[in-house]
């Protein structure tokens, strides 16, 4: 039998505890490392906007201490030849895992790089450039419908009849799912097509006095340099409120817009990162929604239009503007 | 006359040529903005494919012509139909091609005349004087988002279209630059000014375009035109005969139905208009057939009443003449009987003072004749004997007057007038003046008559004859047997009777002679209606006269 006070025992216990035990968990530790080795990640920027490096920031903090190394990162400076050279580059350092931030950058490495586990982000209206592949996975860069919609009842009431002005070549996806939503949320969805940017003031006039809420899609063919501020300035002097995806929409005269944090974009596809590459193999996660919103909203707009702001600086994740 | 067919025919096939006329100037107007379009479109995908071509660019960047060859080449050879009638492009420093087609005969410098930098800035569609003064730009256009200008350029003759683009730096991803604005944030630049290398410009000559145009309006419009226009007339002309036959039908149905054949019906069994025409056309002639017997009916009756009428008419005449007749018979029997009752008193007043007279006058003459008297007294004698003369007269006058009242009712036996006419002739004492003639047409049957009062009757026609005749002339007595009557007409070429004398002629007492009693003619006819006989007068006057005796023929 054991004598529980004796020294030898005493000191073996010592030793066992405060040596061999950390002794043998380090080892396993600095094993396992060596066993898998530290994983590459490049990342791709399509350019240089403040909304991209945002979500690298996110990634790359997020990286640190995973295990995951960021090898390069590229900028196409919003120019494909650019990348053209980049991709010779990354075949040369074939990285475990690549992130594309931005359209250009994704649709660039979709098509060059199908065998190396792939993630995207930041890419408007993802769905018309078919980012869909058993490497392929992405976040997007607008939050739901669904999302939108609740956070515009829950704010601002129940407005019936909610204008949408869009191009069917490009967000005719979104509206025909956004129908049924509205439905479900007790929304009369009034759409408008055009075909070109000529036609978005003349149907706004058009459809204005019907409606009681504008919602403005990011549409290349809607929102121009040429058409984005009279949206605005339309929506005000009808005292209309507007809702949107951009932040910067909102700073044009927008009432709110519901928005990712690019940040946490990031951060959230450095998780995915983490699971795509500890598990080799696993296929593609599909696109997932960003799991941490913003809303932005424009106090003079709120004013014009006649909506009290105190019941909403309360919620979280709220910016005023200006 | 123009019938409806020809009509219908005749404005159809106006229609027909003036819509066709229509057509084919719409057809050939659409065509030629279709081909304008191509020419257009082509000339658009030229100048684009030059103005994005990298070496274009590089050749403008770097002022460099030899790059050119290549997309020159390029451009060329796309150009099949040989189009492209000039080639410019050039930076703000430098020309670096300028090339037309071997077959232009103008000169690159008269074409460039009409274009200058400063064109671009002015309003489209601006119709204006270039500065060389060869050349006129009649049409602009600009498209503002891939910045081609667009002109037409009348220049000696020839017609180009112009494109001109300018050569710019390479653009900006156009969904990373949407990104940005969605995304962007206050260092996103606004707009990036793109640089501008230089222009390219083309002319596409609408010589062949013209070439096209008439190939189409002659293998094309041409024929559809004949074609909408041959058909359209030759189908109105067989929808016409369709549509006009059963009127033509009908219309020959209503000429038979117009002359009278009612029970023409017409066949035709449509269910449009004209079977409804037909249907009430046939209606219409049933009516027509019904009122058309009624009347028919009615007319029959009407002339059954007519003739009626005319019968009662006639015998109301008859009877009116018969009562005439009567009426005058009775009139003249009245007359008669009074002129023979004064007659007979008169006569028997003054036959014995003028047979008192006679016997006297007799007695004186006869004693004067036995004293010798006479000789003494030759006036005397004279004298006598115009008493004795007129008292003969008087006292046949007187018997004239007692025969006319004592008009006996005729003893009748058969007698032959032959004898009768002798007798008569015999007893009249005839001028020499006067010419007789006696035809006696044989055989002339025996006459049961008073043979004593028809020779009175002849004698009296005889003597008023040869009174009538003073002057001589011709007595023509003519006997004939007349069915069943013999006839003896006294004919003479005397004076003749006033026609107002005709009506009285046979009247007691009227007479147109200066010594007559007028009792003669009165009575013949007498005796003549005794024996159921007829006395007929026919005279001119001035031409003579002719009774006819008509006396009925015994019936053995």
């Amino acid at each position: 039998m054991i004598n529980k006070n004796n020294k030898f025992y005493k000191l073996s216990k010592g030793v066992v505890t405060y040596y061999i035990l950390p002794l043998l968990l380090l080892t396993s530790f600095y094993i396992s490392i060596v066993t898998a080795g530290e994983k590459t990640v490049t990342i791709i920027q399509s350019q240089q906007i403040a909304a991209y490096n945002e979500a690298v920031k996110g990634f790359k903090e997020a990286c640190r201490g995973k295990n995951i190394a960021i090898k390069e990162i590229y900028d196409l400076k919003g120019d494909i030849e650019e990348g053209k050279k980049i991709v010779q580059d990354i075949k040369a350092n074939k990285p475990n895992l690549i992130l594309a931030v931005g359209v250009l950058a994704a649709t660039l490495v979709k098509e060059q790089f199908p065998e190396i586990p792939i993630i995207f982000c930041m890419v408007v209206n993802h769905y018309r450039f078919n980012l869909q592949g058993n490497n392929i996975t992405g976040i997007s860069v607008e939050a739901s419908v669904e999302d939108q919609f609740i956070i515009l009842r829950n704010l601002l009431g129940a407005y019936k009849n909610l204008g949408v002005i869009y191009d069917i070549t490009k967000t005719g996806k979104i509206i025909s799912e956004a129908e049924t939503i509205a439905k479900t949320l007790g929304f009369n969805l009034i759409k408008s097509e055009v075909t070109s940017e000529k036609e978005v003031i003349p149907v706004l006039e058009n459809i204005i006095k019907k409606i009681e809420a504008l919602w403005i899609i990011p549409d290349s063919t809607v929102i121009t340099k040429n058409t984005l501020e009279a949206i605005s300035k339309i929506a005000l002097d009808h005292h209309l409120p507007t809702l949107c995806t951009s932040e910067a929409i909102v700073k044009t005269g927008a009432l709110i817009s519901i928005s990712p944090d690019y940040t946490y974009t990031g951060l959230q596809a450095a998780q995915i990162a983490q699971i795509l590459l500890n598990n080799p193999g696993t296929p593609s996660m599909g696109i997932k929604n960003p799991e941490k919103l913003r809303l932005t909203l424009n106090t003079q707009t709120a004013e014009s239009v006649g909506i009290n702001l105190t019941a909403f600086q309360s919620y979280p994740n709220i910016i005023l503007y200006p | 006359m123009v019938g409806i067919r020809t009509k219908l025919i005749l404005f159809m096939s106006t229609v027909i040529v003036i819509i066709g006329t229509l057509i084919c100037v719409f057809f050939l107007l659409n065509s030629k903005k279709q081909q304008e379009d191509a020419l257009r479109k082509f000339g658009i995908s030229l100048v684009m494919l030059l103005a994005q071509d990298n070496e274009v660019k590089n050749a403008l960047s770097f002022t460099q012509p030899a790059f050119l060859d290549a997309p020159i080449s390029r451009v060329t050879a796309l150009d099949r139909e040989k189009e492209i009638g000039y080639l410019h492009i050039y930076n703000p420093q430098s020309t670096l091609i300028e090339e037309t087609a071997p077959w232009i005969n103008i000169s690159m410098e008269e074409i460039l005349t009409s274009k200058s930098p400063k064109m671009r800035s002015k309003p489209h569609s601006a119709l204006r004087w270039t500065r060389g003064g060869g050349a006129r730009v009649i049409k602009s256009t600009q498209n503002p988002d891939v910045l081609i200008e667009e002109n037409i350029i009348v220049c000696s003759g020839n017609v180009f279209y112009d494109f001109t683009m300018p050569v710019l730096e390479k653009p900006a991803f156009a969904e990373e630059e949407f990104a940005a604005q969605i995304l962007g944030e206050d260092e996103t630049p606004k707009e990036k000014k793109q640089k501008t290398f230089g222009f390219v410009q083309v002319g596409l000559s609408q010589y062949k375009l013209n070439e096209r145009i008439n190939k189409i309006i002659w293998q094309r419009i041409v024929p559809m035109g004949l074609i909408i226009i041959s058909g359209g007339i030759g189908i109105t002309f067989l929808l016409s005969k369709y549509f006009v036959a059963p009127l033509k039908h009908m219309a020959s149905i209503t000429l038979d139905i117009a002359r009278g054949d009612l029970t023409r019906t017409v066949d035709i069994r449509s269910d449009d208009e004209i079977g409804q025409l037909s249907l009430n056309f046939n209606n219409m002639t049933r009516a027509l057939k019904v009122s058309y017997d009624e009347k028919e009916n009615i007319m029959a009756q009407l002339r059954e009443n007519v003739n009626n009428l005319e019968k009662a008419n006639k015998e109301l005449v008859n009877i009116n003449e018969q009562l005439s007749e009567t009426q005058d018979r009775l009139v003249r029997s009245e007359k008669l009987a009074v002129v023979g009752k004064l007659a007979s008193g008169v006569g028997h007043e003054l036959r014995n003072p003028l047979g008192a007279i006679k016997t006297a006058l007799y007695i004186i003459r006869k004693t004067n004749l036995n004293n010798n008297v006479i000789n003494n007294s030759q006036k005397s004698n004279q004298l006598f004997e115009i008493i004795e003369k007129e008292t003969e007269r008087s006292v046949k006058i007187v018997n004239d007057l007692l025969g006319f009242s004592r008009t006996a009712k005729p003893a009748v036996s058969p007698a032959d007038i032959k004898l009768i006419i002798e007798s008569s002739l015999s007893r009249v004492k005839i001028p020499a003046n006067i010419e007789e003639k006696v035809l006696l047409e044989e055989p002339l049957p025996l006459i049961s008559v008073d043979a004593t009062q028809i020779d009175q009757v002849f004698v009296n026609l005889i003597q008023n004859a040869c009174d009538a005749m003073q002057k001589g002339g011709l007595l023509t007595i003519h006997a004939r047997k007349e069915n069943e009557f013999l006839t003896v007409t006294f004919t003479d070429t005397g004076c003749g009777i006033p026609e107002n004398a005709k009506n009285k002629i046979f009247d007691p007492l009227f007479t147109t002679k200066p010594k007559g009693m007028g009792l003669g003619l009165a009575i013949s006819i007498n005796i003549i209606q005794r024996h159921e006989g007829y006395i007929d007068l026919k005279s001119k006057e001035g031409e003579g006269a002719s009774f006819i005796v008509k006396l009925p023929i015994t019936k053995t």
